[in-house]
């Protein structure tokens, strides 16, 4: 490798996908999820030596890479912070079983909510699953703690947890590369059943050895050069780890530090150092106060932060008024951007133009649907997590009137559909309810930038997969009435929804028709606006198309963003819009 | 410390805000710089506000600006980039994407990397470091057509933002 070549400036997601060649990784598996999408599509794209896969959702890939891990390859797993949720069962046993090879848990979390559904703070996940947890602070240390965290995970036959944020994700830093590390060779497989079959009796003895391996590795943390002290001048010290510390060094460049990268379990004597070094220690960390819980537990006596910050980001004016123990939040407000909206052509706004007109009640899901929610569409309900649409659209209609619950009808994207959406499916047929759900199938997994997925068959290291029929799996587990129709035949769409109203049995309704992105809309023509037919009436800005623009006269239409749908023309009831045929 | 200096560009989803941040934050690193680049991109990416910020110097910490630090501002659209104005030091530089435009690119596509040429003064690096930094950023094939954009805006009249 030539001098030029060692350094490279990556984002902490491409830093975790090098990170992991050099750490002789061999698999890895992840369901995409921002902000840690990158993270398989680099190693996809990048280090073509690595079995890299998507996986349905995040459980079956924390299985995966268990098995993989079980049989001896050192194996990565990534997910958003969310997704950890999915992967809580095999989580918590998983720390039972401890490893073969290295099995390193990345958990993406996204303080400020910038594109996920809550911000739950996953440093309580290696509490609760008594996992060692590791979070970096730049790309170099994203790179250099996947190499530690496999050591750990090998030498304490340990799941290692890796938590990343946002702000770690999507930034950008340099990175010195270093030469990989060759994977684990391939061994016979050696049976290991009081450690890997979870019965009572074996668990039993396996939780003793999960609290023996706690305390060794509070020992390990201690010695180890993932926690340091940067000394500094005057009274006030600061702990801290993860993005936070780049706030302090720039808001305090003089104090001493406590930098945490292995902030569970904690370091206690090297914590009681520090703090006793200084004559007032405050914790700095994002969302919850649990480095501050912990150590107070100790009987440490360390400040921590007021209750508005807990919510959101930090950054260096935030990380400043928590250490100069400010008791409001007084940052102004934050810019108030231009929201999202559904793309010029995106199938879904067809969809949803539809079921307005049905009246439908709209349980939603997550994905780039979930814009519908917002004017003038303003047509979804809930929307909480993946798959939830569907069991919350049954148990919806069991509280509703025989008039309401008729119109509640389920939508859920594609991707989502196979992450965890059919489970709920199987409940209401198994159930013998009534329903509508609509499977809004786009061929990808957009919102998260258009990976393939089980319903495509397109796999992530571009080897032949297969690709498994939506309207099979419905059939397969007793759906009474299954179609599927292109969204933009609104006319066909309706029916078929007015008539799903009151059909017994549970009705599915997929509505396919691709992502306006996988699509080349350039080669099309744009709709035009007729002013002279034009009355003024306004139902071509209710479907909310950005290409569509109100005017003093006529609306019109921005002929660089128009895909030439087609929407806009069935909905003008005066037949003012048009697609000119060439 | 040594002096950081921090550009924010913003946009809606789809201008190539986030392409225009990697060939800055490329070209700081190429010229020697420690460099830190943060993005927002995911649910905001469908035709909603972009924002990216890259911080360069002798050594950076935040990879987002602290408040009222911003020297210079690429703007690719007008109503984005005023709603940002708060975050500007006193004297800093703002670009907007309608100079490019008016100085030509036939085609939109490259009015974000026409954009860097124009501001590309204020930013103490040399030309050929920028051609090589977009050079390593666009796909091959984009390239020649944004390396002229690159030119077409550094021969910009000014050559300066507005001040604010």
């Amino acid at each position: 490798m030539s001098q030029a070549m060692t350094r490279d400036l990556l984002s902490g997601d491409e830093a975790i996908a090098r990170g992991a060649f050099e750490a002789g990784i061999a698999v890895a598996t992840a369901y995409p999820g921002t902000p840690s999408t990158e993270i398989l599509e680099t190693i996809a794209s990048g280090f073509p030596s690595i079995d890299a896969q998507w996986s349905p959702n995040e459980k079956a890939a924390l299985e995966v890479g268990l098995g993989a891990s079980m049989g001896g390859a050192r194996t990565l797993v990534a997910m958003k912070h969310v997704g950890l949720n999915v992967a809580a069962d095999p989580l918590f046993t998983a720390s039972y079983t401890g490893v073969t090879g290295a099995l390193v848990i990345v958990t993406a979390d996204d303080p400020s909510l910038h594109s996920s559904q809550n911000e739950q703070d996953n440093r309580w996940y290696a509490r609760a699953a008594k996992m060692v947890m590791l979070e970096p602070s730049d790309s170099q240390e994203a790179k250099d703690f996947v190499l530690q965290a496999a050591k750990i995970s090998e030498r304490f036959d340990t799941p290692v947890l890796f938590r990343i944020t946002t702000r770690i994700a999507h930034s950008k830093s340099i990175v010195t590369l270093s030469e990989p590390s060759e994977p684990r060779p391939v061994e016979a497989f050696t049976p290991r059943r009081r450690k890997y079959v979870m019965i009572p009796a074996y668990a039993r003895r396996r939780h003793v050895l999960v609290e023996e391996r706690l305390q060794a590795l509070a020992g390990f943390a201690e010695e180890s050069d993932l926690n340091r002290i940067e000394e500094g001048s005057g009274d006030v010290g600061i702990i801290t780890s993860g993005i936070a510390y780049q706030y302090v060094r720039e808001a305090f460049p003089e104090v001493p530090v406590l930098k945490l990268g292995m902030t569970f379990p904690l370091p206690e004597g090297l914590i009681r150092r520090f703090a006793a070094s200084v004559e007032k220690c405050v914790v700095v960390e994002e969302l919850d106060d649990i480095l501050t819980r912990d150590i107070r537990a100790m009987g440490i006596d360390v400040a921590g932060k007021a209750a508005p910050f807990r919510l959101g980001e930090l950054d260096v004016e935030r990380v400043r008024a928590v250490v100069e123990e400010v008791e409001t939040d007084t940052k102004a407000a934050a810019v108030k951007s231009r929201p999202p909206a559904l793309c010029p052509g995106c199938p879904h706004r067809a969809t949803f133009y539809v079921l307005k007109k049905c009246k439908a009640i709209v349980t939603g899901d997550i994905g780039c649907y979930t814009l519908g929610v917002l004017a003038p569409l303003e047509m979804m309900e809930s929307c909480v997590c993946m798959g939830a649409s569907i069991g919350m659209a049954f148990g919806l209609r069991k509280a509703l009137s025989p008039d309401e619950a008729r119109r509640v009808v389920g939508v859920i994207g594609d991707s989502t559909f196979f992450h965890s959406g059919v489970e709920g499916l199987i409940d209401a047929v198994y159930n013998g309810a009534d329903g509508v759900v609509m499977i809004l199938d786009n061929r990808t997994t957009a919102m998260t930038g258009g990976q393939g997925h089980a319903g495509t068959g397109d796999t992530l290291s571009g080897r032949a997969g297969n690709e498994i029929a939506i309207e099979g799996i419905c059939k397969g587990i007793g759906v009474s009435h299954v179609v599927t129709l292109d969204p933009f035949e609104t006319d066909k769409l309706q029916a078929e929804v007015l008539a799903a109203f009151d059909r017994p049995g549970v009705s599915v309704i997929v509505a396919k028709s691709p992502c306006v992105l996988l699509c080349h809309p350039e080669r099309v023509t744009p709709a035009r606006i007729d002013a002279d037919k034009c009355k003024h009436c306004g139902k071509c800005l209710d479907i909310g198309c950005r290409a569509i623009s109100p005017q003093e006269e006529s609306p019109v239409i921005d002929e660089a963003l128009c895909t030439g749908c087609g929407l806009c023309v069935d909905v003008c009831p005066f037949g003012a819009i048009h697609i000119e045929n060439e | 410390m040594k002096k950081v200096t921090s550009v924010l560009l913003v946009g809606i989803g789809g201008q190539g805000v986030l392409k225009a941040s990697d060939v800055v934050a490329r070209a700081a690193f190429l010229a020697g710089f420690d460099v830190k680049k943060s993005e927002i991109h995911g649910m905001s990416q469908r035709g909603g506000g972009v924002t990216s910020t890259v911080r360069f110097g002798e050594k950076v910490f935040s990879p987002l600006a602290p408040g009222k630090s911003v020297e210079v501002m690429i703007a690719l659209d007008r109503t984005e980039g005023e709603k940002h104005l708060g975050t500007l030091a006193p004297g800093a530089q703002v670009f907007f994407q309608e100079e490019a435009l008016v100085q030509a690119p036939a085609n939109p596509r490259t009015a974000n990397i026409a954009l860097l040429g124009i501001a590309a003064s204020s930013l103490g690096i040399s030309d050929e470091i920028w051609e090589k930094a977009i050079s390593e950023e666009l796909k091959a094939k984009y390239v020649s057509m944004n390396t002229e954009a690159f030119r077409m805006g550094r021969e910009f009249p000014t050559g300066k933002g507005a001040k604010v």
